[in-house]
């Protein structure tokens, strides 16, 4: 289900209305109907493929917790090879296979596995990962193994965030199951601010400039630099706003049910470093990264060769999750790049002082900024090419063509209004930024009547610039 | 079990002012949301025409649109305008926009100019769930009627009904802006793209001339409406460049040989077909059927003169 179409917002008030009538002992059972349900409603049977992880999952857990010594690392690595197993199949087999048959024929072989045509069932990445964390947390002592299974399933089922997160850690979300929560209107007001929030920025911004990009992306050697410059920089908003939207949404539905998911952005084109980026844009799969991988391997807590390997098969393993495609290996690489030239950047401004020569400067902070951006955007553009030949005819084309008629959509008017949408949210993240609008749930400094007819403002724009049900991006992943 | 949900109702100190909140919140929903459809409808109004008292009146899709340059008309021919033409409007829409505009009107109009090209009697390629594009007009009971007896389902009438600001889009927005701004003009600058076009012909990419017998019932229906009205009609068959009707000469000789005898047989009705004498400049086309503001400029001339030489009244 579509949290932008109109099924779920008669999904939502039915559960929220289940949920509040029903005793405690029954809640569980009702959310996890309805998650079932909710995830259903895309393909049906792909819910037993997290059936059986769940299954494992759970028994990995209780098994962790009574065993000791080897016996715990190996049922670790048991479920460790179940979830990344299915992940690996369902998402990376047409992957390996097709450049398997690539090397195997340029030895003139031919490749002896099928082509299996296999179809990534939605969210299954977001669901795989929070699975792990689960079972490394009950391995690591951090979390009680689950053992009721209903509860344990919930988990990882949660409709809110089953199919494109946040991806919840066990100690921020299994207790939370067994909290008893009050129905509160001021929580439906909270949520429904938040749901408002990510519909406009889904419906209104994201899937209006998709209507953009891909129409360039999709044959990129009909347009000139220009028309790429500006469709790349359109899409920079369109998966921000497409993605963000989402969390928004699945933050505020969790809410008006008494629950609190993590924050999963906080301003990041206004991030001054590509690491001040990570910790904003996705902020619950960096940090699983940094928890599950990064720091396994040492973290910072290693010689700096190993450090810089370290940095950069995070962000190669952070591409690959999003998808079996070279494109996101690169796109990952290059943020690992960017992260170590960062490094080097900073110990010779250190050395020549220059850092602290700059710091208090304001044109150097927007210096850093469009450093950020430009580098991001870069970056986007191997995200969301074809193919890598895509990605590099179209940064050819950006560096070296500007005399070519700029694309200007299905008509200037409704380019110009993508712009104005743009610079609108620029705005109020410039408040957000400041202090002055509130960001997740931090309180507001906007006086209620003007926050509220924001709000209000916000609601007529879904209603007149709104595009139809456009999937979330991430749901591919 | 509903017990439960009450109980948490009546222990929550702020519900009351939370759902005055929400009241309040409903009530400058329903002003805002109001006001922004008054305004965006009567811009639309005011760009479309309606509700007035033109003596001529232009209908159409965007190939009207783009062709005719109403303020032109308007001083040579010295009569008010209405050109309520539409992108991609079919044959039974044209018929709801005329019936839009009498229905709205506080003049009747003399002349009504229909658009007609080879392709008026082709669904392909034209709206589907057309009733949309008249949303914006709910208030008009004829309309209403029209769009109820169409929607999908009784959410998708209701929904707009209710939510007023639903009914528009960035197109009508622009279309309302440029009525409260008086700004007619043809914004297709540039010259049709020959070799993309042909390309495009030698791969099959075009647009086929098909004659659907709906579709001339459905002209037909419109034009002993028009004639019940007492009102001249001027089928104009605006131009299109060559490459594209001449991959499919015979079917196009045939839609305009239907054309012809079917305004043969209304008296009220006249054929001015524009396209032979500019088919073959490219100067002229934003694209193979748009006219770029140069050649809106040059039809709208030929217009002109031919309006006179009809010996229309007006």
């Amino acid at each position: 289900m579509l949290f932008n179409s109109f099924a779920y917002f008669v999904f939502l008030p039915l559960v929220v209305l289940l949920y509040f009538i029903f005793p405690q002992k029954w809640r569980n059972l009702i959310l996890l109907v309805a998650s079932c349900y909710f995830y259903m409603f895309f393909i049906p049977v792909y819910v037993l493929i997290l059936g059986f992880t769940i299954v494992i999952d759970y028994f990995a857990g209780i098994y962790l917790e009574k065993f000791e010594g080897k016996q715990r690392r190996y049922f670790l690595i048991a479920s460790i090879i179940a979830n990344v197993g299915v992940l690996a199949f369902f998402k990376y087999y047409n992957f390996l296979n097709e450049n398997l048959t690539v090397f195997l024929l340029s030895l003139g072989f031919h490749n002896p596995f099928p082509d299996l045509g296999i179809a990534l069932p939605i969210g299954l990445s977001f669901h795989t990962f929070q699975a792990m964390s689960y079972t490394i947390e009950v391995y690591r002592g951090n979390q009680k193994a689950e053992r009721n299974f209903l509860t344990y399933a919930l988990y990882v089922m949660f409709f809110p965030q089953l199919v494109a997160g946040p991806i919840e850690r066990p100690q921020n979300m299994l207790h939370q199951f067994y909290e008893k929560h009050r129905f509160s209107m001021d929580r439906v007001i909270t949520g429904g601010k938040f749901i408002i929030w990510g519909l406009f920025k889904k419906v209104v911004i994201a899937d209006r400039l998709a209507a953009y990009t891909n129409v360039v992306y999709g044959s990129p050697e009909q347009f000139g630099g220009t028309t790429h410059l500006l469709a790349t920089f359109f899409f920079a908003f369109q998966i921000y706003c497409d993605f963000s939207g989402y969390s928004d949404i699945a933050i505020g539905s969790a809410h008006i049910l008494g629950f609190r998911l993590m924050q999963n952005f906080n301003l990041p084109y206004f991030a001054r470093s590509i690491s001040d980026f990570w910790k904003r844009w996705h902020i619950s799969l960096s940090t699983w990264f940094s928890d599950y991988l990064y720091k396994p391997m040492g973290g910072n807590r290693v010689p700096r060769y190993r450090w810089s390997i370290n940095i950069l098969t995070v962000f190669l393993v952070s591409g690959l999750w999003h998808g079996a495609n070279w494109t996101y290996v690169i796109w990952g690489g290059l943020h690992g790049c960017y992260y170590l030239f960062e490094y080097i950047a900073g110990i010779i401004g250190r050395k020549t002082g220059l850092d602290r020569y700059l710091e208090s400067s304001f044109l150097w902070k927007v210096v850093q900024n469009l450093y950020v951006f430009i580098a991001v955007l870069l970056a986007w553009v191997f995200f969301r090419a074809r193919t890598v030949s895509d990605a590099f005819f179209i940064v050819f084309r950006m560096v070296t063509d500007f005399s070519s008629q700029l694309y200007l959509g299905s008509s200037a008017f409704e380019t110009a209004t993508s712009m104005a949408l743009i610079f609108l949210l620029l705005v109020v993240q410039l408040f957000q930024y400041n202090g002055v609008a509130a960001i997740y749930f931090n309180a507001s400094r906007i006086p209620r009547p003007f926050r509220w007819a924001g709000y209000a403002f916000t609601v007529i724009l879904i209603g007149i610039l709104g595009v139809s049900s456009e999937q979330f991006i991430y749901f591919q992943f | 079990m509903t017990n439960l949900l009450l109980d948490d109702i009546r222990s929550d100190r702020n519900f009351k002012s939370s759902l005055f909140r929400i009241f309040l919140f409903g009530v400058l929903l329903f002003v805002l949301d109001y006001s922004v459809s008054v305004f965006l409808e009567n811009g639309l109004k005011r760009y479309y025409g309606l509700g007035g008292d033109a003596a001529v009146v232009f209908v159409g899709h965007s190939h009207l649109m783009l062709a005719l340059d109403k303020e032109i008309v308007e001083k040579k021919l010295d009569v008010r305008v209405a050109k309520y033409t539409r992108p991609g409007v079919n044959v039974y829409d044209r018929d709801v926009m005329l019936r839009h505009y009498f229905s709205s009107c506080t003049g009747r109009p003399r002349v009504v100019v229909y658009g007609i090209d080879p392709w008026l009697f082709t669904s392909d390629g034209l709206s589907v769930n057309s009733y949309k594009l008249f949303y914006p007009f709910m208030d008009n009971p004829w309309v209403d009627r029209y769009v109820h007896r169409e929607s999908k389902d009784v959410f998708d009438y209701l929904g707009h009904k209710l939510f007023r600001s639903a009914r528009f889009d960035v197109l009508l927005i622009n279309a309302a802006l440029r009525g409260y701004l008086g700004n007619w003009s043809n914004l297709k600058f540039g010259e049709i793209d020959r070799t993309g076009l042909k390309r495009e012909i030698a791969s099959g990419e075009y647009r086929r001339i098909r004659i659907e017998k709906e579709n001339v019932r459905q002209f037909e229906h419109t034009l002993r409406f028009l004639a019940d009205k007492h009102v001249t009609v001027i089928l104009l068959n605006t131009p299109v460049y060559h490459l594209l009707t001449d991959v499919q000469p015979e079917k196009y000789s045939a839609a305009m040989e239907l054309m012809r005898r079917v305004a043969a047989r209304y008296p009220n009705v006249r054929l001015l077909d524009l396209s032979p004498g500019l088919a073959r400049d490219s100067r002229y086309f934003f694209d193979a059927v748009h006219m770029n503001p140069y050649g809106q400029k040059r039809v709208t001339g030929l217009f002109s003169e031919a309006f006179d030489s009809l010996g229309i009244r007006h």
